[in-house]
Parts: structure tokens; sequence; C-alpha cells
């Protein structure tokens, strides 16, 4: 069976103390902060175990990524547009 | 418990009561079966014999090896049926949500024939009794009203349950049986030859060598369209009441057809002309009595369409393929259920038939299109059981579907003819299709948008606010329902809920997760504090044959928690827990509505709306998780899932 490296991502990162991270994107982006939402993916669609993060601001840590107003602060990123992560806890690296 | 267990013994009770629930549609077939495979055609040896011939192979092929034998293994805690099959199998085909969507919409339409067809069947044959030829005839205005009154009886009564004449049906169909045994033997024995007709040569003269041989496999079919019906009621019988009891059954059918072959064959004249053989058979004597039997079988097989009916549907809703409509529970009779919109439905479904079609044999034109198309679904489903399950060898399992995949095609194929008598069906089944569709699509789009967080950062603000005394309390216990399989997880409309505009201060903040099991009688349930007494989570294991009763599984939890002293119920806000000690419980229940910030493609768009829609005519989220009783605040919430992006809002410079 294929591994899911969307659920070992979930399964390390909500350990973590300090959940900053950097994610670069296969485009080379490279874009800080927390990841501070999640979005499932379909099985039957076959989609990884979370299809989408949200990456906010490390201040906004409590403020579920939406400003005063409910607009989406931050960015929503697609697992299969993930390249690595490096996780400043431990900094680890994660390789998609 | 598996809901059959009651019936998986064998005793003469059990078995009884099999051929009462199991067998009334396709044991009301020789009613009209070989009736409809003469037709207009010259009665002669190749088209009765052939016809015997194909029908008694059809019993053997397709009701026998593929439902008796094989299709029963494929029993989930005991339950049958389209669902509970795509239960047992769906991990292991992604795709194969089409075919149970088919499979349950062509069963379902079909369906809709079985009352009509049979109950007039029974009453036409009044028309043979003496004093009744010029009154009953087939077609005409007065059989019609019998009919529809019949029928109408029959669906105005549903509300009560069947608990009372249940008990009667059982013996009733024993009844049936053994005269359509008698009968049939009674002509034999005039005629012993006419067994010779179980030779499959004479089958497949007829099919090859006779003019238009092949389409009669269309009238063949009628013997076995009871078939899947069968299998959705293994749960309520066990697979050995069913197995020991369709020996008595098939030999009782085998016999009647034989029966009318051996009248057809010493009859003299050379067309049917209206007569039906299944009444001819009959002593004249004897008209009155086997008339009444044929009624009340006919009312039985009807009884056992609608009961299925609502037991799909049922199902339906509880796996997500549905919307939640009013479901009751008539009687105190385990699995008895009552709905009260799909018996509307099929009422008014059976009332356009029988005015549309008029006599049993045009509606013998229409029927068995849908079956076909509902046994390829069911052979594709039961062809992943039996690899991914049951692990049989790939080619034994592909040598079985090839077998029946010819036969089922070759009746599809005869069946297709059909179509332009039943083309009304094909709006009736599209709409069946696409509320399944969509409602199963629209919440794969919903699941798709759910936002969830981490629960465990937001603990401590949920602790500091229960503890902030300069905010109202809003309730004692404050209880969501979640759709996080995870305990560590909630969705961030749970969280804004409780932080957002006045902030919910309680004392116990509880999550509660249903969780529909693809077993289908599991009731179990965990609990997990994630701040002692504060926040606790629950999942609740409930089996897709279980109307989810929120509220009482929460109270009955609570109640047990209580008990065993792991939780203080707290008193209630405004300090009236002196006068009335009943806890103070609030469910707080998100509604979420299609906002117009919305940007969709096509599909999703019209699978959306479709959604909203359809959810409108359904029942309230808070009706559909049982929480009739308590305290249930409602908000609603805007489902943003493509918010507009491209809004270029200038700000115009003031005009000086």
């Amino acid at each position: 069976m294929k591994r899911d490296l969307s659920e070992e991502l979930y399964k390390k990162y909500f350990r973590l103390n300090d959940r900053k991270v950097e994610i670069t994107l296969k485009n080379n982006v490279v874009l800080k902060g927390i990841l501070v939402g999640f979005f499932r993916g379909d099985e039957d669609a076959e989609e990884p175990c979370i299809e989408r993060w949200h990456l906010a601001d490390e201040k906004n840590e409590f403020s579920l990524g939406l400003d005063a107003f409910g607009f989406l602060s931050g960015t929503i990123v697609k697992q299969k547009d993930i390249a690595e992560i490096l996780f400043f806890e431990d900094n680890s690296v994660m390789k998609f | 418990m598996s809901g059959s267990s009651a019936f998986k013994k064998v005793t003469i009770t059990s078995l009884v009561v099999a051929l009462g629930i199991i067998y009334g549609d396709i044991g009301t077939s020789p009613l009209y079966a070989l009736r409809a495979v003469i037709g207009e055609r010259p009665i002669d040896f190749e088209l009765v014999y052939g016809g015997v011939s194909c029908i008694f192979w059809t019993l053997v092929f397709q009701t026998t090896v593929k439902y008796i034998w094989l299709t029963l293994k494929a029993d989930n805690d005991g339950e049958g049926g389209v669902f509970s099959l795509y239960a047992l199998v769906r991990r292991y085909g992604k795709k194969l949500v089409i075919p149970t969507i088919l499979g349950a919409t062509t069963l379902l339409a079909d369906g809709i024939i079985t009352p009509p067809i049979t109950v007039a069947s029974a009453i036409e044959g009044l028309g043979m009794v003496k004093g009744f030829e010029t009154t009953i005839i087939p077609g005409e205005k007065v059989t019609i009203l019998i009919v529809l009154g019949i029928l109408s009886l029959l669906f105005f009564f549903q509300r009560f349950g069947t608990q009372a004449i249940g008990k009667f049906f059982g013996p009733m169909m024993v009844v049936w049986f053994g005269m359509l045994l008698t009968l049939g033997m009674g002509q034999i024995i005039h005629y012993p030859q006419v067994l010779l007709a179980l030779s499959p040569h004479y089958g497949y003269n007829l099919l090859l060598h006779y003019p238009k041989g092949f389409w009669l496999l269309g009238a063949v079919f009628l013997c076995t369209t009871g078939a899947e019906a069968l299998y959705s009621d293994l749960g309520h019988c066990g697979i050995k009441n069913i197995r020991i009891t369709w020996i008595f059954v098939k030999i009782s059918l085998v016999a009647c057809y034989l029966g009318q072959a051996a009248w057809l064959m010493q009859q003299g004249q050379p067309l049917l002309a209206g007569r039906n053989p299944f009444f001819e058979i009959m002593p004249h004597w004897f008209l009155i009595p086997g008339i009444l039997i044929a009624t009340s079988a006919a009312i039985i097989a009807s009884q056992a369409l609608i009961s299925g009916s609502f037991t799909l549907i049922s199902e339906a809703m509880n796996l997500n393929f549905w919307p939640r409509v009013t479901l009751r529970q008539p009687t105190e009779l385990k699995g008895q259920i009552y709905i009260p919109s799909v018996n509307t439905i099929i009422w008014i479904g059976c009332i356009l038939m029988i005015l549309y079609f008029q006599t049993s044999s045009h509606m013998e034109a229409a029927y068995g299109f849908s079956i076909t198309i509902a046994m390829m679904m069911t052979s594709v489903l039961l062809t992943y059981f039996l690899i991914y399950k049951l692990k049989w060898n790939k080619y034994l399992v592909f040598g079985l579907l090839l077998m029946f995949a010819t036969v089922e095609t070759s009746f599809f194929i005869a069946n297709v003819v059909k179509l332009k008598e039943r083309w009304m069906f094909l709006f009736f089944e599209l709409f069946i299709f696409m509320t399944m569709y969509v409602w199963y699509y629209a919440r794969k789009i919903n699941n798709r948008f759910i936002k969830f967080i981490d629960l465990g950062k937001f603990v401590s603000q949920i602790r500091d606010l229960n503890q902030d005394d300069s905010i109202p309390k809003f309730s004692t216990h404050l209880i969501y329902l979640t759709k996080a399989n995870n305990r560590h997880e909630i969705e961030e409309k749970i969280i804004k809920s409780i932080f957002s505009k006045k902030p919910k201060r309680a004392d116990v903040y509880w999550f509660v997760h249903l969780n529909r099991t693809e077993s289908p009688y599991t009731l179990n349930y965990d609990v997990s504090e994630l701040v002692e007494n504060k926040v606790i989570r629950i999942n609740i294991n409930v089996g897709f044959r279980i109307q989810p009763r929120t509220e009482f599984y929460f109270k009955k939890i609570v109640q047990e928690l209580v008990a065993n002293k792991e939780l203080n119920l707290h008193i209630r806000p405004d300090g009236s827990t002196k006068y009335n000690p009943e806890p103070d419980f609030k469910f707080v229940v998100i509604e979420k509505f299609l906002s117009v910030e919305n940007e969709f493609a096509l599909r999703e768009g019209l699978i959306l709306n479709a959604y909203f829609f359809l959810k409108r005519l359904g029942q309230s989220d808070k009706k559909a998780f049982g929480l009739d009783k308590s305290d249930v605040v409602i908000e609603q919430v805007p489902l943003v899932y493509h918010p507009i992006t491209s809004i270029q809002l200038v700000r115009n410079k003031k005009c000086s």
C-alpha cells in the first residue's frame, strides 16, 4: 500500500511544541508560519488523508487563520504542492 | 447483536415466517409469467415446452445458483441487500458507489410495478367466476377500482405497522405454495410427459429457432424478478431458513409452471385469447377460494415490496445516499419502520401504474427491465465480495461472473424492448438516481471544505472561558456534534461558535461524534476527557441499520458516567437546581447554507444547489440527529467553498 505522507506529516506536526515550519513548494516558493488547520481528502478520489493545509502567521495562532472581518489570513497549501517542510523545533526536514 | 439472530435457528416457526417474508414476490410470479411467455402467440409444443424449460433453468441459474447459493453468502452481520453489500466491499473499489446507486434505484423503480401487477393478476381471475364474467373484465372500470381500492388500503394501513397481521403471512404463504403444488400436480398427473420440458434443449431451441425466440426472455425473466428482493430480506430470516424453504418453494413453483404447461398442451385452442393458465388449472368449484388465496398472496408480495422499500431508503439515509426524511417505528417489532414520504411516493406510483397500464398483461410488457440492471449491479459488487472478502480464486470468480454476465446481459437485451412501454419510468428512475447521486457527492464536496483544527490548542482558552464569571453562563452542559474522527481535532466552525460574538460559557463542553459503522447493528461508545470534567468527547458507533437517537444515547451515557462517579452533573446556571434537579443540556446544531460568496465549476454548482434544495425538502438537522426534546440552539453558518477572488473593488476619489 502506498505511504500517505500527509498522514505522517499530520502525526508528526501535532506532536510538536514549537509548530513553526518553513514550507518549500514544488515551484520553489518558500512560506513560513504555522499550520492552523487542515482539510481532509476524499479517499474515494484517491486523495491523501490531508488534502490541504492552512498556513498562517504564527501571531495568528489562536485566530483560526481569519482576520477580524472573517477574511482568510495566510495561505491554503495543497499537500501535493509541498516539496519539503522544515520543522523549527528539531530542525528536521520532511521531503515529499 | 445481529438483527436476524432471532431467526438464525431453524425451527418450524422460523421456516413458516421465512415463507411469509421472503417469497412474496417470486412466489406470485406464476400468476403471470407463463401467460406472458405465451402472449398472443399460437400455442404449440415448441413454445410451451421451450417456455417452461427457460423458466425452469432461469430458476436454477439465476435464483438458485446466483442468489440462494452465492449471493446469500454476502451477508453483512446477517443483513443482505445492495447497501449491505456495498458497506462490505466499498473499501476495495473506489467507484463502487455508482453500481450501488444504480442497483438501489432500479430495484426501487421496478418495485413500483410489483403491487399493481400481482394484485391486478389475482383480481382479474374473478372474471372466470360465474356471475362476474361481465363485471370483472381486465382494464374495465370496476376491475381497476377494486385494484386501486385494495392497494390504497394497503398503503393506508402501513402507518399502523404489520405486527398484527404479519403473523398470518407465513401460514398464508404455506397455503399459497401448497396450492401451487397441488394445482400443478393435478395437471401433471393428467399429462406426465410435460416433465420432459425440464430438459434444457427445449429452452435452447426456443431461444435460437423459434421466430423472435430470443426476445421471449423478457417474459421468461418475470419468473425471477423477486430474486433481488429475496436477497434484500436476508436479515429477517437468516440464510439457513431461506435455503431450506427454497426447496419447498422451488418444487411448488416448478410444479405450478409444469401444470400450466400441461393444461396448455391439452386445452385444444390455438390461442390464449385473454385466458390466464394459472386460473385455468383450478377446478371451477375452487375458483373463489383460489382467487382469495391468490389475492392474499398478492397483498403479502406487495407488503414485502413496501417494507423492502422502507428498509432500502432507511439504509440509504444512514449511508448518506438519501436526504433525511421522517421515519417512524409503528410497532415495537425490531426493524419495522414506516417512512411516510416513501409510502406516499410508492402509493402514487402504483396508482399511476394502474391507471396507465390498466391490465396486468400490459404491465408484464413493462416489468423487469430495471431489475435486470439491479441484478447486474449486484453481480459487480458480488465479484468484489468473493475476491476480497471470501478470497476466492480470481479465475473461478471471473468464470462465475462471465456466466452470470451472459445470462443477465441476455435478459437485459431482451428487456430493452420494454423501454417503449415504460418510458415514464425513466423520469422516476432519474429522480431517484439523481437524488442519491447529488446527496452522496454533495456531502463529499461539503466534507472537502470542512476545516479541522487542533482542539488541544484551544483547550486552555475553553478552560479560561469556563472560569470567567464576567461572562453569563450559556448553559451547564453545552453539546456539539462533530464530524472529526480524531479526538484531538475539531471543526473550526465549532470553535468559532464557542468564542465568536457572545462566547458560550458552560460548565462542561461535550463533543459528540456519531460514527456510522459498516456493520449493521453496532451500538457502542467510548469517552475521553480532554480536560477533566470540563471538555469531554464521546464517540458513538452506530450501525447503518440503526436510527440515530443522539439525545437519547447522550443522556444514557451521561447517566452511566454519573452512576460510575466519573462525572459531576453541576448545578443549573440560574440556581434553579433545588426546584428542578434535571441537568441543563443545550445542544448546538450548526446548519449550513450556501453562501453567495462562491464561484463554482458547473458540476459542483449544480450538485450543491440541488443538494441544498433537497435539504429544504427533507428533515431539519435537529430532527435528523434525534434532538426533538432537548434545548436546541440552531446556528446558521454560510458555506463558502470557493470565495470570489476576482472582485476589483475600487475606491472612487472624492470630487471636490
